[in-house]
């Protein structure tokens, strides 16, 4: 489980590292890339390692053993509230930061060509790339209901 | 778990290439071609008039204004400063540096270029002082309206480019013309 658990998070953070990528065009997404890139290192690393492991450990992988899912609930459901705040506010502060005298003078909001518009939403999405930590919260809590052991799965 | 493993081949391929594309081919492309464009833009016979439509403008006045053009004309790579004279529809440009550092037929066709846009674009604009280290020139808007036979609509791109950018490359046209309306204080 805990393999499938590190499989799942790889696949997610390369997702992020290759749509940060195209972001360099723009010159903007030059950290966002860099952690994706460490991050896909990192896991890649962490998940060869473990993957030889099993491989080598039969036992390893038939283990069974006693996992709290309340607990994983919990925290899956902390992560999202916490993100979901961390999103509202990163939007705010991206809008008083491009349109905030816009606002604050009631002008016309103006952009000047697809290069500024673009420009624009790239600063809107990098933060919201962080989606992928409440997203491999959320995988354990989905994994540990696959693998549980019950009735239902005693063969 | 291993068509898990495949997609993951994958996807780390497609980020690679990708990473590659970008970081080998796209990105120094893009860079090149500024640069090419921001070294264009310091030679009057290649300068982009798009760039500078913008600070049309009334009044002289509008220092800020005044001062964006002359850094999207030839010569901005050279450090200046501005005095603005309104009772006289004045406008000095003082640039930090001599004319035999700068070199004398840029100064000459820059100088002939940037009063065309400047006279161009800002309507009320009279005069303008030119001062180098060591050396002053002025200009006045009627001795640059009289070089051209259609200066109210001079930016128009065509007349633009067959009136005045493309002169910019003949040396005699250049001597001849400084001397006629530059006048050397």
């Amino acid at each position: 489980m805990k393999l499938e658990f590190v499989q799942w998070s790889l696949i997610i953070i390369l997702i992020g590292w290759i749509l940060t990528i195209p972001l360099k065009i723009f010159h903007m997404s030059f950290h966002a890339n860099w952690i994706m890139f460490l991050g896909v290192v990192v896991v890649g690393l962490y998940y060869i390692v473990l993957h030889q492991r099993q491989t080598r450990d039969e036992k390893y992988m038939t283990e069974t053993r006693f996992i709290n899912i309340i607990k994983y609930k919990k925290r899956k459901s902390i992560v999202w509230i916490l993100w979901t705040m961390f999103a509202v506010i990163s939007l705010l502060a991206t809008t008083a930061f491009y349109f905030g005298s816009n606002l604050w003078f009631s002008r016309k909001i103006s952009i000047d060509g697809p290069y500024a518009l673009a420009v624009l939403l790239i600063a809107y999405f990098i933060p919201m790339l962080t989606v992928i930590i409440p997203i491999i919260t959320s995988i354990p809590v989905r994994l540990i209901s696959k693998y549980e052991v019950g009735e239902n799965n005693e063969k | 778990m291993k068509n898990r493993n495949r997609i993951i081949i994958c996807l780390l391929v497609i980020g690679i290439a990708l990473f590659a594309t970008m970081q080998f081919i796209i990105i120094p492309h893009n860079n090149a071609k500024r640069n090419k464009y921001l070294a264009a833009q310091q030679e009057p016979a290649t300068h982009d008039l798009s760039s500078i439509i913008k600070y049309k403008n009334k009044y002289m006045g509008n220092a800020s204004n005044d001062g964006n053009l002359f850094y999207h004309l030839p010569l901005s790579n050279i450090e200046m400063n501005f005095e603005l004279f309104p009772d006289n529809f004045e406008l000095e440009v003082n640039y930090k540096d001599t004319v035999l550092n700068i070199g004398e037929e840029k100064v000459k066709s820059s100088l002939i270029y940037n009063s065309t846009a400047a006279f161009a674009l800002i309507d009320n604009l009279k005069v303008i002082d030119y001062n180098f280290s060591g050396a002053s020139y002025q200009v006045k808007k009627v001795d640059i309206e009289s070089l051209y036979s259609n200066f109210s609509n001079i930016l128009e791109k065509e007349n633009w480019s067959n009136y005045v950018q493309s002169k910019m490359n003949d040396h005699q046209y250049v001597e001849d013309t400084f001397l006629r309306v530059i006048k050397t204080k």
